[in-house]
């Protein structure tokens, strides 16, 4: 917690691509963005199976 | 194919998600790098808002026709609301936390939105305890006509006649008008309006299959 904590900062004080470790942020960032991409295809194959079914 | 809309919703999404990790937010005292759930948080609201919003006109459309397929949509934007509401008031309660030092406090805005989550799940047990479809259907419908301008009233007008940890609530300070810079409202807007999508997406994915439950009903 304390480090994600201090990469923001650094990021806000240096900013993004000059403090150092920071890149490593965008991999979390990255993650979240997997997740909600994964969670919407979900979202996406439900719709087509109901449309199927509709038909 | 998937409407436009939905994609829409998924593209803001991602967009308020990212950016509102990686943008500059405005230095802000006690909340400092938390102010970034205003991205999260906050939207959880105003889509819980207007899925709610859209559950009471469908509840005053079957009231005036009488046709079923008002009451399933009715239900079913009130179901996405509280799931909305849930999330508003469990990631509300980690902030609260992390800024005033309780999970929960005595504000009026808090209590207020406990008040009506409440109000909320009584119209879930209300529906789930009424055998007659028709009944149901117009009990709760009426119920949902007088729930939601009360919701209203608890979270938007009751926290601002007295004091409030919430910002923009004590007084009349208008819609956030001191502590909205223009840096957050270019993620936050988004973010409500994305949200806002995927709730309906995900009412229309129940609204469609209770519409195909009813058809093989009958």
């Amino acid at each position: 917690m304390r480090s994600i904590t201090n990469i923001i900062l650094q990021m806000q004080t240096v900013g993004a691509a000059d403090a150092p470790g920071t890149e490593k942020f965008y991999v979390v960032v990255g993650v979240i963005a997997v997740i909600f991409i994964g969670i919407v295809g979900y979202l996406i194959s439900i719709d087509r199976k109901i449309n199927k079914l509709e038909k | 194919m998937i409407k436009w809309w939905k994609i829409t919703g998924v593209l803001l999404v991602l967009y308020a998600l990212i950016c509102g990790l990686l943008l500059p937010v405005p230095n802000l005292p006690i909340l400092e790098q938390s102010i970034r759930n205003l991205y999260y948080h906050v939207p959880m609201w105003f889509s819980m808002l207007l899925l709610l919003l859209a559950s009471m006109i469908h509840a005053i459309k079957y009231l005036s026709n009488g046709k079923a397929e008002h009451d399933v949509k009715s239900a079913e934007y009130a179901n996405a609301g509280i799931l909305f509401g849930a999330m508003g008031l469990v990631t509300g309660m980690i902030w609260a936390k992390n800024t005033w030092g309780a999970y929960w406090t005595n504000d009026p805005k808090l209590n207020s939105a406990a008040i009506g989550m409440l109000m909320y799940l009584a119209y879930s047990v209300l529906r789930n305890s009424i055998e007659d479809e028709e009944k149901k259907a117009r009990i709760s419908a009426v119920y949902n006509v007088f729930s939601f301008p009360i919701f209203t009233v608890l979270i938007f007008v009751l926290p601002r006649l007295t004091d409030s940890l919430h910002p923009g609530n004590g007084g009349n300070p208008g819609f956030n008008s001191y502590d909205l810079d223009s840096r957050l409202r270019m993620v936050f807007y988004p973010a409500v309006i994305g949200w806002t999508l995927i709730g309906f997406w995900i009412a229309d994915l129940r609204i469609r299959l209770k519409n195909l439950e009813l058809k093989k009903e009958s």
